[in-house]
């Protein structure tokens, strides 16, 4: 009995103490047990595509926190996995396990939230913390958001007065470490380390996702509040890849991004220069093109010939703090403005592959099925009547947000290292959700029919290169294009490439339909439109019409050997219910508003390639 | 013994003691000044910490004088709210309380539940259909789009061809990107490519034979089951540190109803609103 109570006295003592967390070792090697593992899993040369999160928040971060979220990084590796948790008090799956998940929450404010989840942490007793913890609603939960973060942040003070400095920083950051790790099954499931840095200068969106290859890791992350120019992030990333650390980021929101995002300037001022492009293509390798808050593609304002633009574009987001649409903030206007600016520098800045994320507060990863959705942002869209009524606060209305977009990865198998090797080589694509596979080469002499999948990859690879790769040759390349549909989504519409170049000093792009299901593709290049409606009754999408898989090798016919251009590939899916339609038929007194979609065509984004002639 | 020590009520009782005694032996001279504030070394060092960690600087004399004037009024005011017993029943009061109890058991979990290899092992006997491997599935499978010619007649001649001891024609092999064989692969990654349907069913497929169409989101398959390893239960050595990690979460969730009950015992509850629906209040009769 004796050992037992002191084990007990001397434990308590220990949670007594008012001492501030201890300094984090953090570890720098990968375990020889993870190598063991490592060694049987299987690897496949040709790639499989992998699909997962790389852009989720969890209780440590605090907006999330302050809105009702209690899901820990821990909870969130576990959802992902197929486990039941508690989301806004009620249990909730996804529909089918992720293959990977990382969690990248806010670097800014992780010591408070630290301190707000850890009763033996100081600063846990303090006003703030005690009433974020204990806003029983909403409209509490953002008089406390005002009061304590925005107040203090309009104040000049970049933390509310419970942060108890860099130290908690650090224990919250090896809190999200020791989850990533714990969930780390090589082959099965891998968990990436990652972080978000969330810099808004003039609330124009500047966030980046930051990725760690592997164990080797910083001891805290940066965030923006040590810098919140973008080059300020790559000073220190330059300065962790001088210590063996191997990071990228994803930007993300450009739709929110006031013209910063693809700038003519730096934040100090000064013009785009080569050093500038340089660092940028080194550092920064994906956009993140959709996302809970809208899809940053393009939007049909500034593209009226984009049949497709029309497409989750979260409108209600100009009405707040003057994040009015503007070109610039759009992902092709951003991979043309980068074909200019090689032109210009001979380094293309940005120089982006495509990934997507939810951003969800909620702790839900990839939570992106429409029939699923239980909101994303804690108690402003918890129910359907939320989600049909309520504002998210300063951002938009609840229902131009949608579930969120998805990743998929080309990679050789399913590690860590292939992952991230995969996103940072840009074989990465985007969906708006379901799990469509797109594969995407550019070379010479492929066939336009394969006796088999296996074949038709290897010969893919051997001569071109895949999606997000230079097409090095001299002649027109031969564009091949596959995709596949969702197993339990409706079939393929059609499969588009959109090319972008600059002529005479302008910024042009055009989008070319190479393949349609049901020989709907016209030899003008047009499309017959199909009829494949979704019954408003029941949500159930059409089974009879598209095709489920696509094929096509398609050269460019205005194809000019002395221009520098990009192509990149759109998947379109037939159309399927959107979340509120479900929202209508499970809850009938629920009405959204006549200016919400019932139905949208859910769609795959397959990275670019870029031809760059030497200049 | 060793079962009253596991009892949470008797943590908290000795728990309790320990404190009250803490209390008691260190306040054992302060009886007669009750209603007297000290501010003794250790108390200035912590308001200056505050204020320091704060403002991150030191203080000057007048910022002093502010912040022990704002502790001397929220003292004053403390003690004579609590003489007049306004923390009674005060809403905000209550559930700062709770929490805090609450947050007690939590932390009571921690340091009394590390479990040794036997209470996992206990735990695992004890809860083995948390322990279940998903069903497992060695098969083969061929494909047919739903917009072929001749569906159904091409697809009773491949049959017929496979189960004769045919190879899967070249135009079917991985069609669609899909593998033909699936070794040992669980009902979750089945249910990854195939969809719901496809992957309820295999079930009740009989074994070493070709059967089918069974539809799926791509098509019509014919299928091979070569073996069923129907959810059999995964061995404790080999996922030990699942089963601690499931033993954590579990006693958390037990260790907080437990207390939650035995302090319930302690306060007996008389529902005698008759507004109450009489479901509920049977609810609580035990």
């Amino acid at each position: 009995m004796r050992p037992l109570l002191l084990t007990i006295t001397s434990l308590l003592l220990f949670a007594g103490c008012k001492d501030s967390p201890k300094e984090t070792p953090v570890e720098t090697n990968t375990t020889t047990e993870e190598i063991d593992m490592a060694a049987n899993i299987p690897s496949n040369p040709l790639k499989e595509a992998y699909f997962g999160e790389q852009h989720l928040h969890t209780a440590a971060s605090m907006d999330a926190f302050i809105a009702g979220t209690r899901l820990t990084p821990d909870d969130a590796y576990r959802f992902a996995q197929g486990a039941e948790v508690m989301v806004n008090g009620k249990p909730h799956t996804i529909n089918r396990p992720l293959d990977w998940a990382a969690v990248t929450d806010h670097a800014e404010f992780l010591g408070e939230a630290y301190s707000l989840m850890n009763p033996d942490a100081p600063g846990y007793d303090s006003e703030a913390a005690k009433a974020m913890r204990e806003a029983p609603d909403l409209a509490t939960a953002l008089t406390v958001y005002k009061k304590y973060v925005l107040d203090a942040l309009a104040g000049g003070n970049a933390h509310p007065d419970f942060w108890q400095g860099y130290d908690a920083v650090k224990s919250q950051w090896k809190v999200n470490i020791d989850a990533t790790e714990k969930h780390y099954k090589p082959g099965k499931f891998t968990t990436i380390h990652a972080y978000e840095w969330s810099s808004a200068p003039n609330t124009a969106n500047l966030h980046r996702n930051v990725f760690f290859r592997d164990t080797n890791l910083p001891d805290m992350p940066f965030s923006a509040n040590e810098g919140p120019s973008p080059q300020e992030l790559w000073d220190w990333m330059k300065i962790q890849e001088a210590k063996g650390i191997k990071v990228f980021c994803n930007p993300h929101n450009s739709n929110e991004s006031k013209g910063m995002l693809f700038p003519e300037v730096a934040m100090n001022n000064k013009p785009i220069d080569e050093t500038y492009a340089k660092t940028r293509q080194h550092f920064e390798r994906n956009l993140e093109m959709m996302q809970t808050k809208g899809n940053s593609e393009v939007v049909p304002q500034f593209w009226p010939n984009d049949e497709f633009a029309d497409f989750e574009n979260a409108v209600s987001l100009q009405k707040y703090f003057g994040r009015v649409f503007e070109k610039h903030n759009f992902v092709r206007y951003g991979l043309t403005r980068g074909v200019k600016y090689y032109e210009e520098l001979g380094i293309n800045p940005f120089k982006y592959g495509f990934v997507g994320g939810t951003d969800s507060h909620n702790g839900v990863m990839s939570n992106v099925e429409e029939f699923n959705y239980v909101g994303h942002h804690g108690m402003a869209d918890e129910t359907a009547e939320g989600r049909s009524k309520n504002e998210q606060d300063g951002e938009m209305y609840n229902r131009d947000m949608n579930p969120g977009g998805l990743t998929g990865v080309w990679a050789t198998s399913n590690t860590r290292e292939a992952i991230w090797d995969g996103m940072h080589n840009r074989e990465s694509f985007a969906t708006s959700g379901p799990r469509i596979k797109v594969r995407f080469f550019a070379g010479n002499g492929y066939s336009t029919n394969y006796d088999s999948y296996e074949t038709m990859v290897k010969d893919g690879y051997e001569k071109g290169v895949p999606m997000g790769q230079n097409y090095e040759g001299s002649e027109s390349p031969d564009f091949m294009v596959w995709a596949i549909k969702d197993p339990i989504g409706p079939n393929l519409d059609r499969i588009q490439i959109i090319k972008g170049w600059v002529e005479n000093g302008e910024m042009k792009d055009k989008i070319y339909n190479v393949a349609a299901s049901d020989d709907r593709l016209k030899s003008d290049g047009t499309v017959t439109p199909i009829d494949a409606p979704v019954d408003l009754k029941t949500g159930e999408f059409n089974k009879e019409k598209g095709d489920p898989e696509l094929m096509a090798v398609w050269k460019d016919p205005e194809f000019n050997p002395t221009q520098n251009a990009y192509y990149y590939v759109r998947v379109i899916q037939l159309p399927t219910g959107r979340y509120n339609l479900f929202d209508e038929i499970r809850n009938p007194r629920v009405k959204y508003p006549d200016d919400t979609k019932k139905t949208i065509q859910e769609r795959a984004w397959a990275s670019p390639i870029w031809i760059e002639n030497k200049l | 013994m060793k079962k009253i020590l596991k009892e949470p009520l008797v943590h908290f009782l000795f728990l309790g003691f320990l404190i009250f005694g803490y209390y008691y032996l260190t306040n054992k001279d302060s009886n007669a000044e009750e209603n007297s504030i000290v501010i003794d070394n250790t108390e200035y060092d912590y308001l200056l910490s505050l204020w320091k960690k704060q403002w991150q600087r030191d203080p000057n004399e007048q910022e002093i004088k502010a912040f022990i004037d704002q502790y001397l009024r929220q003292e004053v005011f403390y003690k004579e709210a609590l003489a007049m017993n306004l923390d009674h029943n005060d809403l905000i009061v209550k559930r700062r309380l709770s929490q805090k109890m609450e947050a007690v058991s939590n932390d009571l979990n921690a340091i009394i539940k590390s479990p040794t290899d036997d209470d996992l092992n206990a735990f695992y006997n004890k809860n083995k259909d948390l322990f279940i491997l998903p069903p497992a599935y060695s098969f083969k499978q061929v494909l047919f789009l739903n917009d072929e010619d001749n569906l159904e007649s091409e697809m009773e001649t491949t049959k017929t061809q496979l189960n004769n001891g045919q190879d899967i024609p070249k135009a079917r092999q991985t069609k669609l990107s899909i593998p033909n064989t699936w070794n040992k692969s669980e009902a979750t990654s089945i249910y990854k490519t195939f969809g719901d349907y496809f992957t309820s069913v295999l079930d009740s497929l009989p074994i070493n034979t070709w059967v089918g169409p069974i539809p799926s989101g791509f098509g019509q398959h014919l299928v091979y089951i070569s073996k069923k390893e129907v959810s059999e239960i995964a061995k404790f050595e080999t996922i030990k540190p699942y089963v601690e990690k499931e033993y954590q979460y579990q006693t958390e969730l037990d260790m907080q109803n437990k207390v939650f009950e035995d302090l319930l015992d302690k306060y007996p509850v008389k529902l005698t609103a008759d507004k109450i629906p009489s479901d509920i209040k049977k609810s609580y009769q035990n």
